[in-house]
């Protein structure tokens, strides 16, 4: 019944495996209807407060400036939600779940399908569903409550998520090889990625008044230049609000396309030699 | 290492766990291996046995035995030092993909609990690629043959510690694997419920030409399930049906048995820990 088994078949099984595990993951879920309740109006909460803050910032003239001359963005408000969005689709992006070797490996390892599948279609739980419809209602109150269209239809922007996507896919893959070695939660460059996110690479703040901090500033800003995320950051916007075509943006990732060819290199790398070495050491079914 | 028939082939196989690390870089471990304080941990030596098709095969032996190790490389979740385990001529650690779905472990499943009993066993199914209408006729089918019928519609989460394992055991039989391996599967169990599953078990194999290694230190349940067995203790002690073991220590049961056998092998090695009598060497 396994082995010998036809090509239609074989793709009718895996959308059954993605589907099946997709619905039962939808049944939990929605089984304690007041916690998806709570979930759906705690994200309209959280970008209206961010669209409020930069509502409450129009007007200062020489960060409105700045903003426009380096983002392309006019106001705080689309500053704001554009970065929450850009944030928003490269997460969602992410097509493997890094904790399944952790947990799932001893689980699926003998299944008739092969493990990547596995890993791929187990990130199609809850998980994946609340970034969907979270990235889905960050679009929708930024355009209906404040105005803020991106456009969607430019190929550079895309670009640049996918972009983003495959670093992130490649940091995964890091972790999974991370969290299969050590049992632990998070691997050190994921945690450096996710702290410095939000206060270093544009997503919230403007990286040019980071170099304004007293002191420190000057030292901090180099960490926004290392960090990929901000380049997909600026990028992003430029070519989503300020209509940036695909040729000029693409000089400007040579940093994000070389560290997700890296990470994309040795996250897979590392995902192998953990698997080979905790199987050796006898730790693969450990949780 | 010719495939001679048999079910399952285990052939001088050793697992010698290296010794924990004590950290993630490993520098210290690095240090400690340099200068010999580090011992590996032996879980199995030695060991080769075969398990005929449509046999109940019982793992024995004390704790720390490697009886869940022997599962768990039997598993490919963990790589042998040497030896090999041929599943129908195929070793299942070097050439593990050609083995892929053919066997089945009870222990490893997990489930939403708060999904209901039906939904779960057809997630069950699709994760062993049965087609809707294949899981739908193989689950009826077990669920009579277990009679689970009545509690199809509830929730994982409101079903006692005995018919969670019966669920995980009619969606580990939902796989149609030729090999099931069930690691130490009815500690939950009250004596009635244990007994009527040994007996659909038995109907089960009987029906299906399915093999069962069942691991347990239950020797009353071995006694009773087991076609043959084989006591390991981190090597393998022997390989009998329960009741020539009886006849041999000529006990009247296999727990009695079973401690007589490991009494001997302990006194066979402190022996041959002590060396031959003076004058004998």
């Amino acid at each position: 019944m396994t082995t010998e088994v036809s090509t239609r078949r074989k793709l009718r099984a895996h959308i059954r495996l993605v589907t099946t595990g997709f619905g039962n993951a939808m049944r939990e879920y929605f089984s304690i209807r007041t916690r998806a309740a709570m979930r759906i109006i705690g994200t309209f909460m959280e970008v209206a407060v961010w669209g409020v803050i930069g509502w409450l910032m129009a007007g200062n003239v020489a960060l409105e400036e700045s903003i426009l001359e380096f983002y392309m963005t006019p106001t705080m408000v689309e500053f704001m939600l554009s970065g929450l969005i850009i944030n928003r689709m490269v997460d969602m992006a992410q097509i493997f779940n890094p904790w399944f070797f952790r947990m799932g490996y001893k689980t699926y390892h003998n299944r008739p399908f092969n493990i990547w599948v596995v890993a791929l279609a187990k990130n199609l739980d809850h998980m994946f569903f609340w970034r969907f419809m979270g990235l889905i209602m960050y679009i929708l109150v930024a355009a209906l409550v404040f105005r803020v269209n991106l456009d969607y239809t430019s190929t550079a922007f895309w670009f640049v998520i996918v972009l983003g996507a495959l670093f992130r896919l490649g940091l995964n893959l890091f972790t999974a090889g991370w969290t299969v070695l050590t049992k632990g939660e998070e691997d050190p460059i994921n945690w450096f990625y996710n702290t410095t996110s939000r206060l270093f690479t544009g997503e919230l703040i403007p990286i040019t008044y980071i170099e304004t901090i007293p002191l420190v500033g000057p030292y901090l800003h180099y960490v926004s230049l290392v960090h990929p995320k901000t380049y997909i950051q600026t990028e992003g916007r430029r070519a989503a609000i300020g209509g940036v075509k695909f040729v000029d943006v693409l000089p400007n990732l040579i940093i994000p396309l070389a560290a997700a060819v890296f990470f994309l290199f040795l996250g897979y790398v590392t995902l192998r030699v953990a698997i080979k070495r905790a199987k050796r050491e006898g730790i693969m079914k450990w949780g | 290492m010719s495939y001679s028939g048999c079910k399952l082939e285990v052939e001088d196989l050793a697992k010698r766990y290296p010794p924990m690390r004590k950290g993630t870089v490993g520098i210290r471990d690095l240090i400690d291996t340099l200068k010999g304080r580090r011992e590996e941990v032996l879980a199995l030596e030695d060991v080769g046995f075969r398990v005929e098709r449509g046999e109940w095969f019982g793992l024995l032996g004390p704790n720390g035995a490697g009886k869940t190790t022997f599962c768990d490389l039997l598993l490919d979740i963990t790589t042998p030092t040497s030896g090999h385990i041929l599943l129908d001529g195929v070793d299942v650690n070097r050439d593990h993909d050609r083995v892929r779905g053919k066997i089945c472990e009870m222990e490893y499943w997990s489930f939403y609990s708060r999904v209901n009993v039906r939904d779960t066993l057809r997630r069950a199914g699709a994760e062993w690629m049965l087609t809707k209408e294949e899981t739908e006729e193989r689950m009826n089918w077990l669920v009579e043959l277990f009679e689970l019928e009545e509690k199809m519609d509830d929730w994982v989460i409101r079903l006692s510690r005995g018919m969670y394992v019966k669920v995980k055991l009619i969606a580990t039989l939902m796989s149609g694997a030729e090999l099931y391996v069930f690691d130490e599967p009815t500690p939950w169990m009250d004596v009635f419920t244990k007994r009527k599953l040994y007996e659909q078990l038995g109907d089960y194999k009987k029906r299906t030409g399915t093999t069962i290694i069942w691991t347990t230190h239950n020797l009353h349940e071995a006694q009773e399930t087991c076609d043959r067995i084989a006591v390991l203790n981190n090597r393998l002690v022997t390989v009998t049906t329960p009741k020539r073991l009886m006849d041999d220590m000529q006990k009247a049961n296999l727990e009695d048995a079973f401690i007589a056998l490991l009494q001997e092998e302990r006194e066979q090695k402190d022996q041959q820990a002590m060396g031959p009598p003076p004058g004998m060497g």
